[in-house]
């Protein structure tokens, strides 16, 4: 049987580059080579792209411009996304493949770009019916002034607070602010990342992650045994979530099995609303019998130390087992899109 | 304002594919007349999109898609990754846009009045019980049976008024996509609210009265291809003070998603309240349009829209 072949895409050029190309290296280390041959494909810092030779993580084969050039040359079977933050989760490279007709791992545009939109994703949280915690939104067009900033939370979800772009992931840019001193430096921090600043009232709770893999709105899905973050830091920041050893993570969580249940039927219900399709990973705090859903990652971290494998893990299933389980979902999905059904000239 | 290279991407295989090669047409003729240089670009024949992409000459897309693909962000995503800048909203609101389940999901987070629904699926069309418990679960008969994302000038739309009707009604829907919706009927006056955009700031444009004649209860694509639909500029409202309540809605969904450039929303007004039922990213331009008469009534020629799109752009 011939082997399919897999575009491993990594790199990117948001402040999460690091993380992907920790992804990608492990991905790559693990994809079933009975099955597929991998080339990998970065996306490199200065907006160019590299395809590297098949099988190969360091052999140049050849420099683009751009990816669409890239991609109408190497033409792989499936894109094996190891991307994250802004670019590769937030819908653009999604709609990208869509419009080339290569399948992919993960949600589809609107999925990964709602998952992107901490504030939508609330919002959509909300409408719902999961709760999540109060939040104000500042930036945009209007310029953001930490003395008017401090007055408007004083008056509404009070101190301490949680300072966070509104879109990024993996923490970066995310401060606990306590007093109105911090709040400043906090705002620069979160504004690096995005023009539009989301604080969120600050909420002292069990940490959990939950993870759902399969379909949206297909009976086949399920949820993986819960983590808990157990964080040595004031909470799980950047450092903590991609250094061994700063952070303690719990699998299964140490909670009751009636708030095991009813988290991960909410979960469930946030893979469905947000239409994610392979794996989602959904970030919640529990306090006073509360399930307060923070945030969806609809690229979760694919790294040796990341939840999504642990969880995985304690279901007994390998790595390698794990990343075939996407490439197939992924796979299974397209043949049914919408636009190859229309017809076609 | 240095002539520009715009390519205008357009066409597809949706219902609404031929409405917007004419609306295409339109916009072309204005660049000409400013001076610009632009070439149509039928999304439907993949092959040349990418093609006219890859050589990277364009300086603007100007998008005038309608159906799906095309809105839902698939496009946005290729020029995204090209590097091309283009017109209207971004990929995100695009994508929430066109599908009518996310736009009431965002307005109702909002605290926007939108019509109750319930999504159907394949399997329930012929389980009689599911589907009455959603009838009941949006308040009963009359209900509006919609294609999520993929109707387009109200395809695969019906009104239904008992359990026989619903099941057929709803196999109908399905003819034009995978995901269908039932909708509580709100029976008031239909009004489409244009808004302009530009640097953030918000230009709500006089209402469109929307009246029919034929028996459907609603536009029908027939009415709406045949520019039928008889439209009142402004709307007369029966209630003057819904005015604010309809305004607030557009301002505080439209900086929410952050529409750029324009987009409609399309509201029934039943007593003074307004009920959000869906929103368009990309408004048609032909005469019988919704925008060009609203900017019209406003004093707006579309030529002044386009230039001002194309201004914006720069950024």
């Amino acid at each position: 049987m011939n082997k399919l072949m897999v575009g491993l895409l990594m790199g990117g050029t948001s402040s999460e580059r690091g993380v992907s190309l920790c992804t990608g290296k492990e991905l790559f280390a693990n994809v079933n080579r009975e099955r597929f041959d991998v080339t990998c494909v970065e996306w490199n810092a200065d907006n160019s792209w590299t395809e590297y030779s098949v099988n190969s993580l360091s052999a140049v084969k050849s420099v683009h411009s751009n990816a669409l050039e890239l991609f109408r040359g190497l033409k792989p079977d499936v894109v094996l996304i190891a991307l994250h933050g802004a670019n590769g989760e937030d819908g653009r490279l999604q709609g990208f493949l869509d419009i080339l007709g290569i399948p992919y791992t993960g949600s589809g545009v609107l999925g990964s770009a709602l998952g992107m939109n901490k504030l939508l994703c609330k919002q959509i949280f909300h409408a719902i019916g999961v709760d999540t915690p109060e939040h104000l939104v500042f930036g945009g067009q209007y310029p953001v002034v930490p003395k008017e900033v401090d007055l408007k939370i004083q008056k509404t979800i009070g101190y301490p607070c949680v300072v966070k772009p509104n879109a990024s992931g993996s923490s970066i840019g995310v401060t606990k602010v306590h007093n109105v001193m911090e709040l400043a430096d906090a705002l620069d921090k979160a504004a690096k990342e995005d023009e539009y600043i989301l604080i969120e009232k600050y909420i002292k709770g069990v940490e959990v992650s939950v993870a759902v893999m399969g379909e949206h709105n297909s009976s086949e899905k399920f949820v993986l045994p819960i983590v808990e973050i157990v964080p040595a830091n004031e909470f799980f920041d950047y450092e903590s979530k991609y250094t061994d050893g700063k952070s303690k993570e719990l699998v299964p969580a140490r909670i009751p099995k009636e708030v095991e249940k009813r988290l991960g039927e909410q979960a469930i219900k946030v893979h469905d609303a947000l239409m994610c399709n392979g794996y989602s990973r959904i970030d919640f705090l529990i306090k006073d019998d509360v399930l307060y859903a923070l945030e969806t990652n609809t690229l979760p971290g694919m790294t040796n130390n990341s939840l999504y494998p642990k969880m995985a893990r304690a279901i007994g299933m390998t790595f390698p087992q794990l990343i075939d389980k996407l490439i197939d979902l992924g796979l299974a999905r397209f043949p049914k899109k919408e636009y190859q059904a229309n017809k076609s000239k | 304002m240095r002539k520009k290279y715009v390519g205008i991407f357009c066409g597809g295989n949706s219902i609404e594919s031929e409405y917007s090669l004419r609306s295409a047409a339109r916009i072309k003729e204005i660049l000409q007349a400013q001076g610009h240089e632009s070439v149509i670009i039928d999304i439907a024949d993949t092959k040349n999109m990418l093609a006219k992409v890859a050589a990277h000459k364009m300086d603007l897309a100007y998008l005038v898609m309608y159906g799906v693909p095309g809105q839902e962000g698939s496009v946005h995503g290729l020029l995204e990754l090209c590097g091309i800048k283009y017109t209207g909203s971004d990929l995100t609101a695009c994508a929430i846009i066109k599908d009518k389940i996310f736009t009431k999901l965002t307005a109702k987070a909002l605290g926007l009045n939108t019509p109750r629904y319930a999504q159907i699926s394949k399997t329930e069309v012929s389980d009689i019980k599911t589907l009455k418990r959603k009838v009941s679960s949006i308040g009963g008969f009359p209900a509006v049976v919609k294609p999520v994302r993929c109707g387009g000038l109200s395809k695969g739309i019906s009104i239904v008024k008992s359990i026989r009707e619903l099941a057929p009604a709803v196999r109908e829907a399905f003819r034009y996509d995978r995901r269908v919706m039932i909708e509580e009927h709100i029976a008031g006056d239909e009004i489409t609210v244009c808004v302009l955009e530009r640097g953030g700031n918000l230009n709500i444009l006089p209402y469109v009265g929307i009246k029919y004649g034929g028996d459907a209860g609603f536009s029908t694509y027939k009415d709406k291809v045949a520019g039928k639909r008889i439209l009142e500029i402004p709307a007369k409202l029966e209630f003057p003070r819904v005015k604010r309540a309809v305004d607030d809605a557009c301002r505080t969904i439209c900086k929410t998603l952050e529409c750029k450039d324009y987009v409609y929303l399309d509201f029934i007004i039943r007593k003074t309240t307004p009920y959000l039922i869906e929103m368009g990213a990309v408004p048609g331009f032909l005469p019988s349009s919704n925008l060009p008469q609203a900017a019209a009534n406003a004093g707006i020629p579309l030529s002044k829209i386009v230039s001002s799109v194309l201004r914006a752009s720069r950024k």
